[in-house]
């Protein structure tokens, strides 16, 4: 049994190490992901064009144009002289944020009393994120304004309440550390899904099924050992992109490692368990990789990478429930950052074993009828 | 007892019966070729002797092993080359024989000389170390068959193994059976090449999925209609048709630039023939008697059954 299973993976490991496009793909361009996907959606808004209609000219104009012009968000490009022109620049897609200071903005702004200071700010509305993000960098930089001109007489603090917030498990409430180990864990499914999904299709195309299948080995024989080498390479992969998570991020792992490998190797075998079932039922190896890229699409949806698993309507929040990556993603950021222990991960564990079972028997029954 | 025994072994998929109640008996240590057209149901039929595919009904016994009830023990014992055999291309000729020993299980101790045996004996020494994809044709299938060897199996099921490959490959690759015959191997092979099926000693012809003829080689080619005339002439298609409607005339085949005719007596029916031409004032070049090969008998089975297979439709 063990040497038939290890007469066919070491097969595959002969053949992967012929493939260099394959051992880019899985060396390389996962680590290129990580990289790009974090350094560009882990970040929020950054150099925004701007444009700038001072009509009040004074003192304080100025320095807020100047002060907005520092922070990394937004960048101020253009000073139109009049509302078309920052209408122009606006339509003409040359700025993604048009702010209007009225005239008499520093009067009023010295003596509250009579009329508030305004500001208009024009933001285009098509780019869903630029809209949702401009306006607290506005309102920040206003806030320094008032801090800095606004004497207070000793004991009067500005405002009813001041809120004081401060994020749990992520104290700078950076982004990326969110972001990072999600992307992590979806490149991780992604790799082991493709690799075992590909794999007993490849066999099927090229027509060495049918002389294996004379052989005297054995269906779970053949499977298990098809199925070795993928998981074998998604967890190297898998600890690649934790080391880049872990040193080049400087991202902690809180919680143990020894669950957080025990976990990883649940997920990988889970996922792999999925792409085989791909791989048996597919008839070529495009088939094959249009039904990872439409799993792909599906279960990034359901992950809670987008959106918290707690806010799906109740459909999606039951498919989560049977998808490898939802598990893995919420187990894995749970150990890495809030450092959670087993009894805690239970039934992501459990999850992730009803899988590889519901998989494993599956891609038995389905190989079994392929040979009827 | 028989190599291969076939009762009633039949096999539908959907509405389309691909093998009808095959009867089949081949005695060890022979070779058989398995004829007929495409589509005939000759890799239907290896394939459930091979115990890939499952037969609808009827029995196979497949060197006393029941196909359907013991698969996993009769494929130790039978090399198959299916139709699109093919080897990892990107493994070399050695890798691809040591992973096919090792499947086998072929004992470690022996597995080394007998590859080397089987690379001597492919003469595939030279390209031990090549990648599969980078062989020729020939060597290809060579490869195949020393794959399908590799565990000293008693009986070869081989599929069309020589399609495709030139003449030169193709008879080296026949030398590499008549050895094997030498040692005893059965084995079962399906070829569109009559040159082949003669080098058989057994010939069935398949068609529709029913075994119409089988025997020797030259016992087939007796069923011809007849005596064979040979006629060139530089307007064949005219003559075809002038000498369709001759009484003497059985059958007609034409063969590349030439004519068979099928008579009764030949050397009563040439005189008549020439006459007739010169009197229809069309010219030819050569009219003689040849012997008539398996392939004008398995032409004319062929258009016999296909003419009763009318009869009964209509």
């Amino acid at each position: 049994m063990l040497r038939q299973i290890l007469n066919i993976a070491w097969k595959e490991f002969l053949q992967i190490r012929r493939d260099r496009f394959l051992i880019i793909f899985l060396i390389l361009a996962p680590t290129m992901q990580l990289v790009l996907i974090s350094r560009n959606t882990a970040r929020g808004l950054r150099d925004v064009s701007v444009a700038v209609l001072d009509l009040d000219q004074s003192a304080l104009s100025r320095e807020f144009v100047q002060e907005l012009d520092v922070t990394q968000e937004m960048v101020v490009r253009y000073h139109p002289d009049t509302h078309q022109a920052l209408h122009q620049l606006l339509d003409d897609g040359l700025a993604q944020v048009g702010i209007v200071i009225p005239q008499g903005f520093q009067r009023r702004f010295r003596s509250p009393t009579q009329a508030p200071a305004q500001l208009q700010a024009l933001v285009d509305g098509a780019n869903i994120l630029i809209g949702a993000n401009a306006d607290p960098v506005i309102s920040g930089v206003l806030g320094r304004l008032v801090q800095r001109h606004v004497q207070l007489p000793p004991g009067v603090e500005l405002g009813g309440v001041q809120v004081y917030s401060s994020a749990l498990f992520n104290p700078t409430f950076d982004i990326q550390w969110f972001v990072i180990p999600s992307t992590l864990a979806f490149i991780t499914y992604q790799v082991a899904l493709v690799l075992a999904a590909t794999g007993f299709v490849r066999e099927k195309e090229i027509g060495t099924l049918e002389q294996l299948l004379i052989t005297p080995i054995r269906r779970v024989e053949l499977i298990t050992g098809k199925a070795a080498p993928s998981v074998v390479l998604g967890a190297l992969n898998f600890l690649l992109l934790t080391g880049v998570q872990t040193w080049g991020y400087r991202i902690p792992i809180r919680g143990s490692l020894p669950l957080l490998m025990a976990l990883a190797l649940a997920a990988i075998v889970a996922v792999v368990g999925v792409g085989t079932v791909i791989s048996v039922i597919s008839q070529s190896q495009q088939q094959a990789v249009l039904l990872v890229f439409l799993l792909a699409i599906l279960e990034v949806t359901i992950s809670g990478y987008l959106l918290p698993v707690e806010s799906m309507p109740v459909v999606m929040r039951g498919l989560a429930q049977v998808s490898p990556l939802q598990h893995f993603m919420t187990a894995y950021r749970a150990i890495i950052l809030q450092g959670s222990t087993l009894a805690m991960l239970l039934p992501h564990f459990l999850a992730l074993l009803g899988i590889i079972v519901a998989t494993g028997a599956l891609a038995w029954r389905a190989f079994s009828r392929h040979v009827a | 007892m028989n190599a291969i025994e076939t009762h009633r072994l039949h096999r539908r998929f959907r509405r389309t019966v691909a093998v009808k109640e095959l009867d089949l008996a081949i005695p060890p240590g022979t070779i058989y070729g398995l004829i007929g057209p495409d589509g005939a149901g000759k890799t239907t039929t290896l394939r459930m002797l091979a115990g890939v595919l499952r037969p609808t009904s009827g029995q196979a016994r497949v060197l006393g092993k029941d196909v359907v009830r013991d698969p996993e023990a009769l494929r130790r014992h039978i090399g198959y080359m299916p139709q699109h055999f093919s080897l990892y291309g990107d493994l070399s000729v050695l890798e691809n024989l040591t992973f096919f020993a090792e499947i086998y299980g072929v004992p470690r101790g022996e597995r080394t000389a007998r590859i080397q045996r089987l690379l001597r004996f492919a003469q595939l020494e030279a390209f031990a170390h090549r990648p599969a994809a980078k062989l020729s044709g020939g060597m290809k299938k060579k490869l195949g068959l020393a794959c399908a060897l590799v565990h000293s199996p008693q009986l070869l099921l081989l599929d069309e193994p020589t399609n495709g490959v030139d003449p030169v490959s193709r008879r080296e690759f026949w030398d590499i059976l008549g050895e094997l015959y030498l040692q005893g191997v059965t084995i079962l092979i399906t070829t569109p090449y009559m040159d082949e099926a003669e080098r058989c000693n057994q010939v069935g012809l398949m068609f529709r999925g029913e075994l119409i003829q089988q025997g020797e080689p030259d016992a087939l080619r007796r069923l011809a209609p007849g005596q064979m005339l040979v006629l060139y002439a530089p307007d064949l298609l005219r003559v075809e048709q002038l000498l369709a409607q001759f009484p003497d005339v059985l059958s007609l085949q034409v063969y590349g630039d030439r004519l068979h005719l099928f008579v009764a007596d030949a050397q009563a029916s040439k005189p008549r023939l020439a006459a007739f031409l010169r009197q229809k004032g069309v010219a030819f070049t050569a009219l003689y008697q040849d012997e008539p090969r398996l392939e004008e008998a398995f032409i004319h089975l062929i258009r016999q059954a296909r003419a009763r297979e009318a009869a009964v439709q209509a």
